[in-house]
């Protein structure tokens, strides 16, 4: 082995420019690899801190009829709140949340949202609600992603008409005192948050609620009529979505492998081909074919383990840098289908970089495996005159 | 009594040429003792290499027998002919064969490294065999490094270095002026005497034809001559 190694190092210390556009192809599809997973990685656990700390925190139950993929639901998605939940919102350990559909009517047009209301003095989740203790009568809170769409900003009133549970149409005009700037779509966009109180009162949905908030300290129960969704369900959504970003990323991963594979492959062939006295004389000396075949195969490898290290050597401020300094992506955080931060910063797991370290040898590895099994058939008689038959 | 340690009986070797079969070596009857400095001699295409090739494990017979040092070539599988050659042979080549990223020493080191022998024991041999070639001061340069004789005399000595029974050399002078072909041959006369390792060249260099102690003629793949010198020395004056 290491007489195999030796001689593999030489070998390729000896291809010069070759190894070295080898050792860089490789360790920049390997760096480039780690680093946009890195990315992803950065995002799926931002958004996911993000949702857990803004929306979900220790999980939520949900009124049975709430489906948030049906608003036809919203109408009838309340109910008294029951004992076992009062207890837990009594000592701080639970939230409740009341959801509504209305209109409101910026700019001369009118818009869909749904009401949220929430108690404006909640510790459970880190959304500004505090701005709700306004001394205004109809005070608001909306994301920035609606203040947006909706044209809306500090001091705007806004009129915002609702129906109550019998169905009748009610309006009232509302004050925004704050705007929060979040990344989680799921309160921000369509969302108007309110106190639950005058959400209650103007519903005539005294002690009903829609969500409760958990602290994750709460063992989950079974309640009559209420589901409990843990954050592994509220974040399902949004890992799958990145799933599916992932999957597209897959595509460029496999693009910047190929070109890499196909370098070594092509040096493997033409080092066979190029080599075959060596071979000859290998196999005349006493080595066997197999031996042969490792040593060419290791020669191959090692360019896996120097594109590693280099990928690591040039890599790593680089990788660093994002990790710590992060990326601003604000132009383009809009347009990708999803929530997610204006500045993403990579987040590199131990998984990850192992994970990419293995993929990157193991493939290098069969690379230069498959032009050498050409050695097998190798006769040693001609390649001793460097001939091939 | 001295040994015989390769015999070769009616060997017989054909490649296909086409849809048809050309025949190397016809009905080749030899054998060769211990410690013999012996010339397969003729013109291209007469099957010296392939004889060589054949005795070496390299190749196999097509009808017949090779047996070297008691095993039968034809029936040796690729790892128990590489096992005799690692052990027993040594090759020298036309064209040097020198490994290109390998040092001299580390070039005459290699067929030790291959039997697993110890580094200072390593170190002694090869250190011995730079000695025999007197290429002590080119231990570090590298094959590019040297002329046509010194790469040569590196190639003898990664071939005696294991001090192997069986040295098979191809043309060993057809790459090199005068000087250095009596250079090398005069040297691998005097290890083949102090050793008594056995010497088979493939040759149509008149050089090594004067140095021989027996010379094998082929002729379209049949011995037509097999002549014993009794002193090469006087011979070559």
């Amino acid at each position: 082995m290491l007489l195999a190694l030796n001689l593999a190092f030489k070998n390729l210390m000896g291809g010069r420019l070759r190894t070295v556009l080898n050792i860089l192809i490789l360790s920049f599809a390997f760096v480039i690899i780690i680093f946009f997973r890195g990315i992803m990685n950065g995002m799926d656990e931002q958004m996911s801190r993000a949702m857990i700390d803004e929306e979900i925190a220790g999980g939520q139950y949900w009124v049975e009829s709430y489906d948030p993929f049906d608003p036809l639901t919203l109408d009838e998605a309340y109910m008294n709140i029951p004992a076992e939940i009062q207890k837990l919102i009594n000592n701080g350990t639970a939230e409740q949340i009341l959801l509504r559909p209305a209109t409101i009517f910026p700019q001369g047009r009118d818009q869909n949202v749904i009401l949220r209301g929430i108690n404006p003095n909640q510790k459970l989740v880190t959304m500004p609600t505090i701005a709700l203790s306004s001394q205004l009568e109809f005070p608001l809170l909306i994301g920035k992603h609606m203040a947006k769409s909706s044209g809306l900003n500090v001091g705007d009133k806004i009129m915002i008409r609702w129906r109550d549970k019998h169905g009748a149409f009610d309006a009232k005009e509302g004050t925004i005192v704050s705007i929060m700037d979040t990344i989680v779509q799921t309160i921000d966009r369509g969302q108007i948050w309110m106190r639950i109180s005058d959400l209650q009162e103007l519903s005539g949905l005294p002690n009903e609620a829609t969500i409760i908030l958990v602290d994750k300290n709460v063992t989950p129960e079974l309640i009559t009529g209420w589901t409990f969704r843990s954050t592994d369900f509220l974040l399902s959504d949004v890992k799958s979505l990145l799933k599916t970003k992932q999957a597209g990323a897959v595509i460029m991963y496999a693009l910047l492998l190929f070109l890499a594979m196909l370098a070594i492959f092509d040096t493997q062939v033409l080092a066979v081909f190029r080599r075959r006295k060596e071979i000859g004389t290998m196999i005349a000396m006493g080595m066997t074919r197999n031996r042969v075949i490792a040593i060419f195969t290791i020669e191959g490898a090692l360019n896996g383990v120097f594109a590693i290290i280099a990928g690591a050597i040039w890599g790593y401020p680089l990788l660093r840098y994002f990790a710590v300094k992060g990326m601003s992506i604000y132009s383009a955080a809009d347009d990708f289908g999803m929530a997610i931060p204006d500045r993403l910063y990579a987040y590199y797991s131990g998984q990850l970089i192992i994970g990419t370290t293995l993929l990157i040898f193991i493939l290098v590895t069969i690379v230069s495996y498959l032009p050498t099994r050409k050695i097998a058939k190798l006769n040693p008689t001609e390649a001793i005159r460097g001939k091939t038959t | 009594m001295t040994d015989i340690i390769i015999k070769t009986e009616n060997l017989v070797k054909k490649f296909p040429i086409g849809g048809r079969f050309f025949t190397a070596l016809n009905n080749i009857n030899l054998s060769f003792k211990e410690g013999e400095f012996t010339g397969i001699v003729g013109p291209s295409g007469s099957g010296k290499t392939t004889l060589l090739n054949i005795l070496g494990s390299l190749d196999k017979p097509t009808e017949g027998s090779a047996i070297v040092l008691n095993q039968k070539i034809e029936t040796l599988s690729h790892k128990q002919a590489a096992k005799l050659r690692n052990h027993h042979l040594g090759f020298i080549f036309q064209t040097y064969n020198l490994l290109p990223v390998y040092t001299v020493y580390e070039n005459i080191e290699f067929p030790l490294l291959l039997l697993e022998m110890s580094a200072s024991e390593r170190q002694k041999k090869v250190n011995q065999a730079l000695e025999w070639v007197g290429l002590t001061d080119k231990t570090k340069s590298k094959p590019t490094q040297l002329s046509g004789g010194e790469s040569q005399r590196v190639a003898v000595a990664r071939a005696m270095v294991k001090e192997p029974k069986i040295v098979l050399a191809d043309e060993p002078t057809a790459n090199l002026d005068a000087e250095n072909s009596h250079n090398i041959l005069k040297m691998m006369a005097n290890l083949n005497k102090e050793l008594k390792t056995t010497f088979i060249f493939s040759t149509h260099d008149d050089k090594v034809i004067s140095y021989l102690k027996r010379k094998i003629s082929l002729v379209d793949g049949a011995v037509a001559k097999d002549e014993y010198f009794t002193n090469p020395s006087a011979k070559k004056e």
